[in-house]
């Protein structure tokens, strides 16, 4: 090494006293001071390690030791049939069309010889739910797709500016009356009624029950106004702090939140559900307020369309060309509304109330990961999975968020070292410096931790899982400190693209950390094509849009931002205030519980033909 | 127009000198030495030609190599400058088809990884086009170009025969526990452990397709070997943590990229015989602190 040092010290040869700094001030002493042979001593902290939520998940998982290096039983599992519950079902299955039509589908005799290696089943994260690695698959699980449907068939619309057009336009006085006749019309047309002509085929009500419109507004006295059933009370559904920082931020403006039947969403796309939603709003107004064919209703329709309505998603460029609210328009910051996981927790900013209470700590991580999981599943499984891809979902990618315990038992390590190294902060610097070393550290100790447990290192057997990992969880501790989601952006491409990359001299599949090495100089950049505030970006921003497993880590930016500074939401208090409904067919407080349910076969969606299929009449 | 700088008379021009990685410990070591074209590889292991064909799986051993057009000496071409500057290579300059090999490392102590692969590759092969994966590098070269190239790495200090599989398809398998005998996991069982021999013997080639014979590829290292022949940074070989001078490298780089992309004269500001850029950086967050406060 001699030969690469640069004895000198000449200043105008900087770029050969960048490496090695023999020549400069920095002592070499603290890279060789960890010389020893940790697995000689693996006696000794193996008692600490089996304490560990990890090691527990890893064992049960695997049924094994998670920190043996070898699996004496590979290659003599006897396949995956053999293995899996839900292989021997498709088998069955495939030899069943087969038989019934005539044309051969599913089998497991051509390609690859599944199931050489172990075929572990998934322990959903926070619960004590262990389900077949295909249940996750999103074709297979209802709940995972009614997640999806039920943010495409929502629409926020304003009221305000069809009430003036009908008080200064038309003449007619707003009421408590009418205004409870035009929700209760609503109700009615959102489902596929008919209010207008006096000659119309309706959609039958059964197919469509799952369609209702909800009133929202900060303003108390103006709730007060409306019939309880079709008023989504914020003070109910959220911690009572939560609920008046939310009412503050929707202020005295008065909104209706639209669901348009999932059958619609099944039938066509977001842009039928924005449309849906707007012709829907405009024929309760016609009808309710008995207006006629005239100009002043194209008020409403472009109040309805535009000018006050808001969409979960914008419209995606051309290449990905989609209409409005489908998951790819859905900006990060909308998507941390979208999960309601923390609304029963008191605002507080995370590190006093970690600081305080290492419980309370820990209830705010888990609303983080939460999030995670609705990110990954609707982002990455999703968008990218079938969308984009056309394929069968990223299955694995994105459930390794919310599977094994995993991330929990990460979160909850560095929830234990920040409550008893941080003692006594407010909230940490939205610096550089600090946000670097907090990554550092733990990257690098995730990094140790796969390294010690191969059953780990199996478990996520892809660079894509690794990825995730350390795209989320290293920036989020910065982010729920700092309260900074901007600065735990930038860490997420630091983490992957650098960290990561260096230790281990592999990222995830081809290209993977490409979107990390221009994303960090977009960081800052505030151009359509490059940015923009990290909340409104998504994955409509064009270097956003091609690489898989990091749509959730940004996501989780937004969200544990949120949560750092103690804010009610995110981006949108209406966004946020609208997923916390508890008549929506997916529970956007517990995603995780929900996909578990649906892996059981426990959830019920909602969208199915079965009233107008053979002898249900 | 550029303006184009005379170059002083008399002034010395030193001969640039790629520094190719940071770090004093071993592994910065092991990664600077295989990513420099001017240090010989050692050999570790030979492989006779006709069985690395066979293993290879593009042609018998013995046939003619196929081409794509004729030979460049033969073909009557546009004057092209580039063509004149670059000598082909023997198998561009024949004609012949692309071929690729594929190298799966394990995560175990691996003699190679797939950006330190694909760095080494560009640095001492002409040639070639490589792509990057989490468990495996593909490398596509003109035949027998290729085959040349392939001999030198799996001879050399480069291959594991326990911890380095050569795949062609079903490249899985990096991060998986190992096998009974301390092999890399393989869906496709292209080799096993011959314990007479004590060598790693692969049934099939490549393209996983089986071969009339049984080709012995070498002795695995032990893990003690092993761990001496790793590149990548581990808690048990050469913990990352304390990669005190790759750390504040990487830094650099993060820093640089972030301060670039929101103005690049802020570049000036980077010390760089210290690499502590770090305050102006923290006096650009303090500047976006109220753009990025949100929320309410």
């Amino acid at each position: 090494m001699a030969e690469d040092v640069n004895p000198s010290g000449d200043a105008g040869e900087s770029n050969e006293k960048f490496f090695h700094w023999r020549s400069t001030k920095i002592p070499l002493a603290t890279e060789l001071s960890y010389r020893y042979d940790p697995m000689e001593m693996k006696e000794k902290f193996l008692p600490t390690e089996k304490q560990r939520e990890i090691y527990n998940s890893l064992n049960k998982v695997f049924s094994d030791d998670p920190m043996d290096k070898v699996n004496k039983k590979v290659y003599k599992y006897g396949g995956v049939v053999g293995q899996s519950r839900t292989k021997q079902e498709f088998v069955e299955w495939g030899k069943k069309l087969a038989r019934e039509r005539g044309i051969p589908g599913y089998n497991r005799e051509v390609g690859i010889p599944l199931g050489q290696r172990y075929y572990e089943p998934q322990l959903i994260s926070g619960t004590d739910v262990i389900v077949d690695f295909d249940d996750l698959n999103l074709y297979n699980n209802p709940a995972m797709q009614q997640m999806v449907d039920d943010v495409k068939r929502t629409v926020i619309i304003g009221l305000d500016i069809p009430h003036r057009v009908l008080q200064l336009r038309v003449g007619k006085e707003i009421t408590p009356e009418s205004m409870n006749l035009y929700m209760e019309t609503l109700q009615h047309t959102l489902g596929g009624g008919a209010v207008v002509q006096e000659h119309m085929a309706e959609v039958h009500p059964g197919l469509t029950q799952d369609a209702y419109a909800k009133v929202l507004t900060g303003d108390d006295e103006l709730k007060d106004q409306f019939d309880k059933r079709w008023v989504l009370d914020v003070d109910k559904e959220f911690h009572p702090e939560r609920a008046e920082k939310l009412k503050k931020g929707i202020g005295e403006k008065l909104y209706v939140v639209t669901r348009n039947p999932t059958l619609r969403v099944r039938i066509a796309d977001g842009g039928a559900i924005k449309r849906g939603a707007a012709i829907a709003s405009t024929m309760a107004f016609v009808a309710s307020y008995r207006l006629t064919g005239e100009a002043v209703i194209s008020d409403f329709a472009y109040a309805a369309k535009h000018a006050q309505q808001i969409s979960m998603g914008e419209i995606m460029w051309q290449s990905r060309s989609r209409a409005e609210n489908e998951p790819g328009g859905i900006p990060y910051g909308y998507w941390a509304d979208i999960c309601t996981a923390e609304s029963k927790l008191e605002p507080k900013p995370f590190l006093p109330a970690l600081l305080e209470d290492l419980e309370e700590g820990k209830r705010q991580l888990d609303a983080v990961l939460e999030a995670g999981a609705i990110a990954a599943l609707a982002l990455e499984n999703y968008w990218l999975g079938v969308y984009m891809s056309g394929g069968i979902s990223f299955t694995s990618a994105s459930s390794i968020v919310f599977t094994g315990n995993i991330l929990d038992d990460f979160v909850y390590r560095f929830a234990e070292l920040v409550n008893t190294y941080y003692q006594g902060h407010e909230r940490l610097p939205s610096k550089w410096t600090t946000g670097r070393s907090i990554t550092e550290m733990a990257n690098q100790y995730m990094m140790e931790v796969y390294e010690k447990y191969p059953a780990l290192l199996e478990y996520h057997w892809g660079g894509a899982h690794r990825v995730t990992t350390m795209g989320i969880i290293g920036p989020a501790l910065v982010t729920i400190t700092t309260g900074d989601a901007m600065l735990g952006s930038m860490l997420v491409n630091y983490a992957i693209g650098l960290i990561t990359k260096e230790g281990w001299l592999r990222t995830g599949f081809s290209g993977q950390e490409v979107q990390d090495h221009i994303g960090m100089p977009y960081s800052c950049s505030l151009r359509a094509e490059e940015g923009g505030l990290i909340e409104l970006r998504g994955l409509n921003t064009p270097y956003k849009s091609y690489t898989a497993t990091h749509a959730a880590a940004s996501v989780v930016q937004c969200y544990a931002g949120m949560m750092g500074r103690g804010s009610a939401w995110c981006t949108s208090p209406l966004v946020k205030a609208a997923f916390a409904d508890s008549h929506l067919v997916f529970n956007f407080r517990e995603p995780r519980k929900e996909f578990a349910r649906g892996a059981l076969r426990e959830f019920e969606p909602a969208g199915e033909r079965d009233l107008v299929r053979p002898g249900r009449r | 127009m550029a303006r184009v700088r005379k170059r002083r008379k008399g002034r010395k021009v030193k001969r640039y000198k790629a520094q190719l990685y940071p770090g004093p410990d071993e592994v910065s070591e092991r990664r600077r030495f295989v990513m420099d074209a001017s240090r010989r590889l050692k050999k570790f292991r030979s492989i006779p030609d006709d069985n690395l064909v066979m293993l290879l799986g593009h042609r018998h051993p013995g046939e003619l190599y196929l081409s794509i057009h004729p030979p460049l000496d033969e073909l009557i071409e546009k004057y092209d400058p580039i063509k004149n500057i670059v000598e082909p290579t023997p198998g561009a300059r024949a004609g012949d088809r692309i071929r690729f090999i594929l190298f799966t490392d394990s995560v175990y102590y691996p003699p190679m990884a797939p950006w330190l692969r694909a760095r080494t590759y560009l640095n001492r092969f002409r040639g070639i086009d490589t792509v990057v994966y989490s468990s495996r590098q593909l490398l596509e070269m003109r035949e027998r170009d290729l085959e040349a190239v392939a001999k030198e790495l799996i001879e050399s200090n480069l291959f594991d025969p326990g911890r380095v599989a050569i795949r062609g398809l079903t490249a899985h398998g990096h991060s998986l526990r190992l096998d009974e005998d301390g092999l890399i996991f393989d869906a496709r069982r292209r080799y096993k452990f011959d314990k007479d021999l004590g060598e790693v013997v692969y049934i099939k080639n490549a393209q996983a397709e089986i071969l009339d014979m049984p080709i012995p590829i070498g002795r695995p290292l032990s893990e003690r070997e092993a761990r001496g022949q790793d590149v990548t940074y581990r808690w048990d070989v050469a913990p990352y943590k304390s990669r005190t001078e790759i750390m504040s490298v990487i830094a650099r780089y993060g820093t640089a990229r972030i301060l670039g992309g929101y103005n690049p004269e802020l570049l000036n500001e980077i010390d760089p015989l210290y690499c502590e850029p770090y305050e102006t950086l923290d006096k650009m967050m303090d500047l976006g602190k109220s753009k990025t406060e949100g929320g309410e």
